[in-house]
Order: C-alpha cells, then structure tokens, then sequence
C-alpha cells in the first residue's frame, strides 16, 4: 500500500518541475485534492496511521524496519500540508506522541519495579539515544523537541523521586558506595540534567545525605577529636568526588554541599574544639618528619574545615589554650609550622584575628634571646660580684643559687593565668631575683610577675646512698619537696604545716601532692589511706624509694575539682559570651554615631553583616545590647515611630 | 505620687521598710495638716504646701492638696496630670517655678482665674487624661513613669509598676490584666525601665488583644525582650486552657 503511495507521490513531484508560476496552483490543487481525496479518505487515513506506529513501535521492541518508506510516507505527510492545516501534525505526529506516551510510561514502570535503579538508567540511556536518532532517520525535525520532552517526562521526571529515594540501590545508596558507583552517579545527573527540574531533587538529596552522614559521624565520633577530625576530611574528600566527577564540578551542586557541611559543623560546638585538638596533635606528633610541602598540604585541609565553622571566636579561644600548652612545655614539633597556620588564619580573617597568637610565638621568641643575653651577662660577671649579692638578697655568703631558664610572657597576648605566687625555696629566688634585676635593667618601665602555677623544676633527689635520682617536677611540687631538705631524714609534714610555708592555694597543693604519693611514683609517703588526703594527714620522705629510670618525670594527677577539659563542653566559654557582648555594643554605637537615626530592621542586618566574620549573632543578643544601650541613654526610639532609633550623642 | 505610698500598704509592706521617705519624718509642719474641712477659698500658694526644708512640694503636700479638693490622691490621675500640666522635672518633687505655672499654663483650670482651691475643684474634671488623644496622652504616660521614680533611679519596683500601670493607662490598652499577670511572675526585686513601661503603651496602641495579637511580628520584633516574653507568656497560658 504504501509502495503504490509513494511512486504517486514521485510522480506528483516530478510535476513540481514544470515551470513555476503556473503549476504552483496546479500544484497546489493536486496536493490539495491527493490530500483530500486519498489520504483523508477514510480507509486511507486511519490505516496509514496506524502502520507507522506499528512500525514504530516493532521497532521499540527491537524489529528492523524499512527507514527508507517510513521517510518518504511521513515527507509525503509534511508536504501535503498547507494554506493552515498541518496533516503531518494532525493525524500522524499528535497519535505519535500519544503512544510513545503510553509506551514509555507502561515500560519504565514495569522496568522499574523489576529491576535496580542503575539498571533502569542505563536503559532509559538507550532508550533516550534511540529516540533521538529517529528524528534524523525518518521523523520531521519539528517532532524532536516534543518527543524529547515526552521521553523525559516519561522516563526521567515521573520517575525522579523513586529513583532518588528506592532502596533498590537509589541516589542515596549510590552516594554512600560512591567509591564505586561513580559511573552510575554520573550517568543519573547527566539524565537529570535533560529534564532540570528534577535537577533540584537531585540536589537537595545530595544535602541531605551529606548532612545526615555528618550528623552521624559527630554522634559516634565526636568524644574522639582526633579520629573526629580524620573522618570528617574522609568524608568531605568522598562529597567533594561525587561533586566534581558526578555532578560535573557544577556550582550549585557545590554550593549545596557547602551549605550541608555548614549546618552540622555549626550545630554542634565540639566541632571547633575538636579542629583544635587536631591541629595540637599534628603540630605536637604529627609533623614529625614531614617535609614542609607536606605540613603545607595538612593544613591546607585543616583551614578547609575552618572555613566552614561559623563561631570562629570560640575556635579563637580554643586555640590559644592550646596553643600556650604547647609553647610553655616545647611540645611543637616545628615552629615553622606553627607560624604557617597562623599565617593561614591570617589570610582566611584579617591579621587582627590572629596578632595575639603571634604575639605568643614572638615572645618565645623574645625570651630565647633574653636567655642567650643573660647567660652572656652571667659569664661575663666576676664570681664575688656586688650586683650579684645585692640582688640574692641573702646574708649568707655562699651565693645558692641555680640554673634558670625563663620564659617572659606578654600578659595581654596570653591565656588568663591565676597570678597567685607562693613562696619559693631560696635557691629559686635567687635565681630569679637575679634574672629579674637582669631584665628590668634592660626594660624599665615593666612589671614581671612570676608564674609559680607553671613552671617546672629538675630536682637531684637521694633516697639513700644508692638510690640516685633525678625528678622532674613542678614548680609547686619543687616547693613541697625542699621543704624537707631542712628536716632529717623521717620528719614528717603535716598539710597544713605545707600550706603555711609555702603558701600553694589548696586545691592546686592536694593536686600536687597527690601526684607525688601515687603508687607509681612514691616519692613522699602520706599517713592516710586510699587515693584521697585528707586534712589532717601528713608526709615523709618514702626512703625506699625505687626505680628503674635515672630520670623521671612525675606526671600530674587529673582532678575532677579542675575546670573540665575544654573538649567536653558544649557551651560557649563564658569569655567569649563576655566579648561577643562587648563587640555587639561597640558594632551598635558605631553603626548609629554614623546613621544618626535606623530602624530596627536595618540595625539587626548591619550588625549581623559586621559582626559575621567571626561569628554570628543571634538576633536575640543584639536586641539585648540594644536594650541596654537604650537604657543607659546612648540610644533612644523615636517619637514617632517605634522600630527607629535614634543616636543620642 | 500617692500610689507609690499606697502600694506600699499593699501586700509587700516590707517594701515601706526598705524605702526611705523622701523627706525627714519629724519635723514640725503644723501648717501642713491643718483641718480636714478647710476654706475653699484658700489660696494655692507654694508656701502652704512646701516642705519647708525640701524647698519642693513633695507627696505629702500634694496629699494635703488633694484631701482639700476632695479626691483621693492614691488613685485619681488627675492629680498626676495636674503635675504633668506643671511641668514637674524631679520625681515626686514641684519646685516654686513649677509651682508658678498654675497661673500661667492654659491646660490648667487656674490659668486666667484666681489662684484658689475654689477654682482648682471646679475646674477639677477638665484635667482628666481622658481627654487626651494618644498623641497627645503619650507623653503624660512617660511622665507617669517618670514622676514615680526614687530619685534619680531609671526604673520602677515592680509592685510599684503593678498598682501604677493600671491606674495611668485605664482603658487605652486591652493587655492591662494580662500584662499585670504576666509581671506578677516576675520575682519581687525585678524593674521596669522607662523604655519597658514607654513601649507597654505604644504596643498596646499598636498590637491587638490575646489571642490574636493582630499586628504582632515574632520574628522582627523590635519591642522590648520583656514585651516578646509577655506575649509568649498569654500564648502559653492560652495552650493550656
């Protein structure tokens, strides 16, 4: 039938050739009455129609068919279109798109109930390129547009969402076996992004998995900072992947990731202080033997993590506790590395954020050079010197004295230390008597306060004639032992006689005491029993005193009384609380000395913008300070209206 | 102002203990309490009313006053906005200046007449802050705030605030019972500051009744944190019943 269509129609169209002018009307009459007679007819129509979709549809199911007069049937069809009717339209493309409609629509459904998601996709792949090809192989160009929406919506949008939440090996368990899945990761967004609306979807599911999975991750690990850290940059390293490989490094897919990465880092506070404590491990162990490229490359991931955590004052805080640690006991690997971090806080926050932290390193610094002067000075002093004796003070003539390494700190820059002095042995004060007039003479005009809290001492301890030691202690424990150098051999100390003499505050004294009675290490022995002291016990020296090591280190107690370990709060510390106050106020008065008037909308938004940098407030916080700057009269409402206000000067 | 007195015979009388009157208690001012049933032609001069080492009328004397008008100074605000008309800067204290106004301020029912008890009782109704629109009641409402305070404290006692608010704002606002409820869960020592008491009115002008709260933004509130947490308190109380 369609073979005795087809040489009518080459012969209407060797016609065409005959000069133009008049046979265009012949022309158009012969189509016209083609059109009406024939393929309108009624026997013709529908019979026409329906051989192309049976064809079509045998070959969806895998049947070859003749291109070649399914081409010149559906040419034939656009010709004889015209003077405002479409019969290509009309009564092939509309029945067309109908059942490729139905088609897709019934076989993705029952593809999909039977097999996994990844299958399904690669077959909808097919099935996408297949169509496709039909356009140039024998449908009019007009039909591809329409089609590929069909197919899309069919295929891909009607079913996004099972595909993004199904069980059968979904989004959700490609992203979490991503590691393998890639393929499949890449082949769903690159279907998806045909059809853009689903797009979104794809998206939000991306956030919410890596949101749930750091959720996840702070619930089991969290306790545990260090391995906290190391699966949190596991974690973004497997996103970042999936990003970058799947999703095609597009914006919004890393904008979505940020914003989940955002949400659980900064619900939870221990996120910061876990960052800290990370950073102290590497700076104290971790960097041991690493080439400078490679610390580099370390904290370039760390600064990463940094970047997301919104409180960055409280990170400030964490990190100067630390860090003091680490530079009081020489616990840093590398300075270098050291100031490299610093450096990499200062580009991510303004060097005001970091000037006190390298204030603390600059005064290590400092205090090394101050050393190396004064052990020159020393030298260069004759043995019976004037300046020497006066500064001992002592009357006695043999000059006691010891061996100090002084480490001068710039109260400003450091952690709040307790200033609380005790009274030092006589060989300690001298040294530091000595040290202190040193100093002073080259900077007058400043104030040394001796840190007895910190500190530590070697002390040459001789249990008997055999049992030879050397101790390392603290400060406060070096007070507590040479008090019984003045005593024989099995005097005893009470406490409180301990407590008169060298004025330790209480707490701080049964910590160090105890540290010296434990099994461990029974440098004195105490009176009472168990692990506690109590107020009335007393002490000697254990002279059966035994070890294997010449040298020992006797390592503080914990206590409980001791304010928490910084790592286990949830809070924020009550100094950042203070100055984030503080901070507010002085963001508010600034903004309305220069407005002059702002309602109240406005001063929220210009505060939270200022203020952000370091971390956020919370609308509440600023409408407190701005309460209390009205009530102390630095701002007043306006008369008129109730949301502005006004600066008074 | 009187009510300031009166709530101390209230039930936190400790209160009274803890408060030093405004002046001394025991001197001598014979021409201060003089007869109930004095001649109503007696002239409103300073001198009659004054304490005489204070230099100011203070609230004894404006009790003295208002025994003489007939009207009890513990709860008539005319009294307050008698004070307001004069201009009063201190708390609880008029200075002669002040006092001087009577002649001269239009608001008074004394401008233009003679200066007597006579002519203030008769002219007594023309002070009522009823008459007030909200414009202009506004500022009498600060001055409530104002006169009431202890020296140059910037707030009230809370039980203070509890037997003045009601009285100063009568009907101009439909939160008054919630409002006082809600302050009664406050602790004893807790105080109300002038932009607290200011923002009561022009919330109450503003914000509709419970339950609704017509007008009311949680989210960008710029009222007082104490006025967010009385309309939370309403809402709470609401979800219960």
């Amino acid at each position: 039938m369609l073979r005795s269509l087809n040489l009518w129609f080459a012969h209407a169209s060797v016609c065409r050739y005959v000069p133009q002018s008049k046979k265009m009307t012949v022309y158009d009459l012969g189509l016209w009455a083609f059109r009406e007679t024939i393929v309108r007819h009624e026997l013709v129509r529908e019979r026409l129609r329906k051989l192309l979709l049976a064809n079509i549809r045998s070959e969806r199911l895998g049947q070859l068919i003749d291109h070649n007069s399914m081409r010149c049937a559906l040419n034939m069809l656009t010709e004889l279109g015209g003077d405002g009717s479409s019969i290509y339209e009309e009564d092939f493309e509309l029945f067309f798109l109908e059942d490729t409609c139905r088609f897709y629509r019934c076989e993705s459904r029952l593809f999909l109930s039977e097999h996994s998601c990844p299958d399904y996709l690669r077959k909808i792949e097919s099935r996408i390129t297949e169509e496709m090809k039909r356009v140039p192989n024998y449908l009019h160009a007009s039909t591809r547009p329409k089609l590929k929406h069909i197919v899309e919506h069919e295929l891909i949008s009607a079913h996004a969402s099972t595909l993004i939440g199904s069980k059968k090996i979904g989004f959700s368990t490609l992203l979490k076996e991503s590691e393998y899945k890639m393929d499949d990761l890449r082949r769903m967004y690159a279907l998806f992004l045909q059809a853009p609306a689903t797009l979104d979807m794809l998206r939000t599911a991306l956030y919410e998995h890596a949101r749930t999975a750091g959720r996840l991750l702070i619930i089991d690990q969290i306790k545990e900072p260090i391995g906290f850290v190391r699966s949190l940059l596991a974690l973004r390293t497997k996103y970042k992947k999936v990003v970058y490989i799947a999703f095609q490094r597009e914006t919004l897919a890393q904008k979505k990731l940020k914003e989940a990465f955002d949400s659980f880092l900064n619900a939870d506070i221990r996120c910061a202080s876990s960052l800290v404590a990370y950073i102290d491990e590497l700076m104290r162990t971790g960097f041991k033997g690493s080439t400078e490229s490679e610390v580099e490359h370390e904290l370039d991931k760390v600064i990463v993590i940094f970047r997301y955590l919104q409180d960055k004052d409280i990170f400030e805080v964490f990190y100067k506790q630390y860090l003091a640690k680490r530079l009081l006991n020489r616990r840093s690997t590398s300075s270098e590395a050291e100031r490299q971090m610093l450096a990499k806080l200062k580009s991510e926050c303004g060097y005001q954020y970091t000037t006190k932290l390298e204030g603390m390193l600059t005064d290590i610094r400092f205090s090394r050079n101050t050393m190396e002067k004064y052990a020159a000075h020393q030298d260069r002093l004759p043995p019976t010197s004037e300046v020497r004796s006066n500064a001992s003070g002592s009357e006695s003539d043999t000059k006691e004295s010891c061996d100090m390494e002084v480490t001068v700190l710039t109260s400003g820059y450091w952690p709040p230390q307790s200033i609380v002095s005790c009274a030092i042995p006589s060989h300690a004060a001298a040294a530091a008597g000595d040290f202190q007039s040193f100093y002073l003479e080259q900077h007058s005009g400043r104030k040394l306060t001796w840190l007895t809290g910190s500190g530590t001492a070697e002390l040459k301890a001789s249990f008997s004639a055999t049992a030879k030691h050397e101790l390392n202690v603290s400060t406060y424990q070096m007070c507590i032992l040479s008090q019984f150098n003045k005593l024989n051999c099995r005097a005893e100390l009470s406490l409180q006689e301990i407590i008169d003499v060298t004025k330790i505050p209480h707490i701080e004294l049964k910590r160090h005491l105890v540290s010296l009675c434990t099994p461990k290490h029974r440098i004195l022995q105490k009176k009472s029993k168990g692990k506690g002291l109590s107020n009335d016990d007393s002490f000697q020296v254990n002279e059966l005193f035994l070890s294997k090591l010449k040298r020992i280190r006797v390592p503080l107690v914990a206590m409980r009384e001791i304010t928490p370990h910084p790592h286990q709060t949830d809070h924020i510390p009550a100094a950042v609380q203070e100055d984030r106050r503080h901070l507010c106020e002085a963001t508010v008065v600034r903004i309305m000395k220069a407005r002059k008037q702002a309602k109240h909308n406005d001063l929220i938004a210009e505060v939270t913008r200022q203020l952000n940098q370091r971390f956020y407030p919370q609308p509440q916080s600023i409408k407190k300070c701005i309460e209390s700057l009205l009530e102390r009269e630095y701002l007043e409402r306006s008369s008129q209206d109730p949301r502005m206000y006004i600066y008074l000067a | 102002m009187a009510p300031k007195r009166k709530a101390a015979a209230k039930p936190a009388s400790a209160k009274k203990a803890k408060k030093p009157a405004p002046k001394k208690p025991a001197s001598p001012r014979g021409k201060a309490k003089p007869a109930a049933a004095a001649a109503p032609t007696q002239a409103l001069d300073f001198a009659t009313y004054a304490d005489p080492e204070e230099g100011f009328v203070t609230f004894e004397g404006l009790e003295v006053l208002a025994d003489r008008l007939g009207i009890d100074a513990s709860s008539d605000t005319k009294l307050l906005a008698l004070c307001w008309r004069l201009g009063a800067e201190k708390p609880g204290a008029l200075s002669e200046e002040e006092w001087d106004r009577f002649a001269s301020s239009p608001h008074l029912p004394t401008h233009g007449k003679p200066l007597t008890v006579q002519t203030l009782k008769a002219g007594w109704a023309s002070l009522d802050p009823n008459f007030l629109d909200n414009a202009e009641f506004r500022p009498f409402f600060k001055f409530c705030f104002e006169f009431n305070r202890e020296g140059t404290k910037r707030f009230l006692e809370r039980d203070t605030a509890l037997a003045l608010l009601p009285l100063c704002i009568e009907d101009r606002s439909k939160h008054t019972l919630n409002f006082l409820e809600f302050l009664e869960t406050k602790p004893e020592d807790f105080k109300i500051n002038r932009d607290q008491w200011c923002s009561f009115l022009d919330f109450s002008l503003a914000v509709g009744p419970a339950p609704e709260f017509d007008g009311w933004d949680s989210e960008e509130s710029s009222w007082p944190i104490l006025i967010d947490e009385y309309v939370e308190f309403v809402q709470e109380k609401l979800k219960e019943t």
